[in-house]
């Protein structure tokens, strides 16, 4: 069973910073791809909130994309394929038939 | 020495008395004059207020005409999303529904071209040579993403002729654009090219370095002055941007200014930069932006420096704290 990704990217406004605009296009065209669950979250460091929250997970550049809490691509725009790769890692099954991770089933 | 002989000193590499100071004001100066950003991108009128309300409260050494780079992109017919509070956003790609070979170079009277010529041709003549203008245009870079969009990143592996292709024509709406202006009297051209910090220093060799080379060599004819912008962390292509033609190159907070400027000094090249726009100009205290500025002054003093924010100044920034630059600008 595929498990939800959640992935959260830093930027400073995607809608007014190029470079956060095609990391956040780059992601959205792999979730249509993949299809399943898999929700994006922006936090644009043009809110207070999402700079402090920034400080707290160690995230230093813009954009960066973190999936499932890992940060993976900091300050890159990856290619289509390499990104899919990244996002379906993650949402396999861990291999002994548990769906969570291995803590509660 | 004016304001403007201040900046074109510091962007033939020498050392001016003071160090320059460079606010970019973009959508910035919507705010200064109280309008929302969209009306203000669409009005040569506005633009002119915008931008002399931004000298008389920031006594700079030299003011953007515009920051937007979606306007070439329009031009071409990409479709965009407006914003109250930021410059529009590119989210229709034209290269999905035309072929390449379709395109024109934009001309003066294609998209927000006209409004934008209009609002150089009244600041040159109402500045002169008090203070510099910098015409700002899109780089091949960037452009060739608002072109194809994210989809361009792969092509370059997998596609690379078709992305190079691309390029060339960017390449050439470049050097049409920086005609546009340095015909209107504007004696520095900034090449924005932000997207370029997303790259490894071997695709910025293989696609990027020479496709300023049209635009750059025009400046010269003009006897104008380049500079590359760039912006998020660049750290990789630092030695990339000191190959690139133009004079210099400005850079934000993510790239270390002490590295940059070791680097930029080594290739005698000009380097503008770098105070935070979050954390210090949005949202930080008078002191820590005197603090910003002061690190940035210490570490850039000298020759071929200009003091400038991290890149266009949010919607919102303080007024208060860019105050406080300006007066350790002015008075030391």
């Amino acid at each position: 069973m595929a498990k939800k990704v959640l992935i959260e990217m830093f930027t400073l406004d995607s809608a007014g910073c190029a470079p956060c605009t095609y990391a956040k296009e780059a992601v959205e065209e792999a979730r249509d791809e993949i299809g399943g669950e898999i929700e994006i979250i922006e936090h644009k460091i043009k809110d207070k909130a999402a700079v402090k929250l920034m400080q707290e997970r160690g995230v230093s550049k813009i954009p960066t994309i973190c999936i499932n809490g890992d940060i993976v691509y900091e300050s890159i725009i990856p290619p289509n394929d390499e990104l899919i790769a990244e996002i379906k890692k993650r949402m396999k099954d861990d291999g002994n038939g548990c769906c969570c991770g291995g803590d509660c089933c | 020495m004016t304001n403007k002989e201040i900046l074109l000193s510091a962007l033939r590499y020498e050392e001016p008395p003071r160090v320059p100071w460079v606010p970019y004001v973009g959508v910035h100066g919507a705010y200064l004059i109280g309008k929302d950003a969209d009306e203000y991108l669409k009005s040569a009128d506005l633009i002119y207020q915008g931008v002399c309300i931004a000298k008389e409260e920031y006594n700079p050494d030299g003011l953007p005409i515009v920051f937007d780079l979606q306007i070439e992109a329009e031009a071409l017919g990409c479709e965009l999303k407006w914003a109250k509070d930021n410059p529009p956003s590119v989210i229709g790609h034209v290269l999905n529904d035309v072929p390449l070979s379709e395109l024109k170079i934009p001309t003066e009277k294609d998209g927000r071209i006209p409004v934008v010529m209009e609002a150089t041709e009244r600041l040159v003549k109402e500045f002169k040579d008090e203070i510099a203008l910098l015409g700002l245009i899109c780089g091949p870079f960037t452009l060739g993403l608002h072109l194809m969009g994210s989809k361009m990143i792969s092509k370059m592996v997998k596609n690379p002729d078709e992305v190079a292709e691309v390029f060339e024509f960017c390449s050439q709406v470049c050097k049409a654009m920086a005609e546009m202006y340095l015909k209107r009297g504007v004696e520095v051209i900034a090449i924005v090219d932000p997207m370029t910090s997303q790259i490894s220093p071997q695709m910025f060799d293989k696609f990027v370095l020479n496709s300023y080379n049209p635009t750059t060599e025009l400046v010269r004819q003009y006897n104008g002055r380049s500079l590359l912008f760039v912006c998020g962390d660049a750290t990789r292509v630092v030695p990339n941007l000191c190959k690139v033609d133009t004079d210099g190159f400005a850079f934000d907070e993510n790239i270390d200014m002490a590295y940059a400027a070791e680097e930029a000094r080594k290739h005698r090249k000009v380097f503008c930069g770098n105070l935070p726009l979050t954390v210090g100009l949005l949202f930080g205290e008078v002191e820590d932006n005197i603090k910003f500025a002061q690190d940035c002054i210490n570490i850039g003093r000298g020759p071929g420096f200009v003091l400038a924010p991290g890149c266009d100044l949010p919607y919102h920034c303080s007024v208060e704290n860019m105050k406080a630059v300006v007066n350790l600008v002015h008075q030391g």
